[in-house]
């Protein structure tokens, strides 16, 4: 039985259409499922390994969280079905203390699965950029 | 700076396709409308810089967060592993 090495696994790359704002230099990331709880995900700069973010589905965290995806957006992402094609991933800040992680409603990532391009958007909603992740 | 003197409906360009135009002035509100490829981004100064800073705190090094944050949502109970 051939066991698959590690360092050959494929792993889902995606593009970003437009740098992520503040990492001009980082377009091509890998998006991991961290934990075997499927919450947490990590998006790891290709070019650098200690660049990564974690980003969560909002589902879980915020049931009624419905962001406005326009038709640029859709565009941009080669998105031919967005429905069943678009990803929303939000940022989260750990920062000192994990139980006060924040999550970015405003700007989240929107991933096309099946182009695997992948762009931030800000949202023209009145939504905070750090959202307690847990909150009560 | 570069600083240019436009009218109501006057444009100025950036690049070979970036265009932005003074659509009205009233007091002290300027609006204006830009055209520019699906690729270049555009923000308002204060978001971009408050997402710039958002996303520079989010950076991690390693799967220790990720780790921690982890065990924070088992601790509330709420989060069923699936």
């Amino acid at each position: 039985m051939s066991v698959a090495d590690a360092t050959t696994v494929e792993l889902p790359t995606i593009e970003f259409t437009s740098p992520i704002p503040g990492f001009p230099e980082h377009r091509t990331f890998v998006l991991v499922s961290t934990t075997d709880d499927g919450l947490i995900y990590t998006l790891r700069s290709v070019d650098d390994p200690d660049l990564r973010f974690l980003v969560v589905p909002p589902a879980p965290f915020y049931p009624d969280y419905a962001p406005e995806v326009g038709d640029a957006v859709i565009e941009q992402l080669a998105s031919t079905r967005p429905e069943e094609d678009l990803l929303v991933l939000l940022v989260v800040t750990v920062g000192e203390r994990a139980d006060e992680a924040t999550a970015n409603l405003l700007a989240p990532v929107i991933v096309n699965r099946t182009t695997r391009r992948a762009v931030q958007i800000v949202l023209n909603e009145d939504l905070p950029v750090r959202a307690p992740l847990l909150s009560a | 700076m570069l600083v240019l003197t436009r009218r109501a409906g006057e444009s100025v360009r950036i690049g070979d396709d970036v265009t932005v135009t003074v659509l009205d002035v009233r007091g002290d509100v300027v609006r204006v409308g830009i055209q520019a490829p699906r690729s270049v981004s555009v923000h308002r100064d204060e978001v971009y810089r408050e997402l710039r800073n958002a996303n520079q705190q989010a950076v991690v090094s390693t799967d220790a967060a990720a780790d921690a944050l982890s065990a924070a949502l088992r601790r509330t109970g709420r989060y069923p592993a699936r």
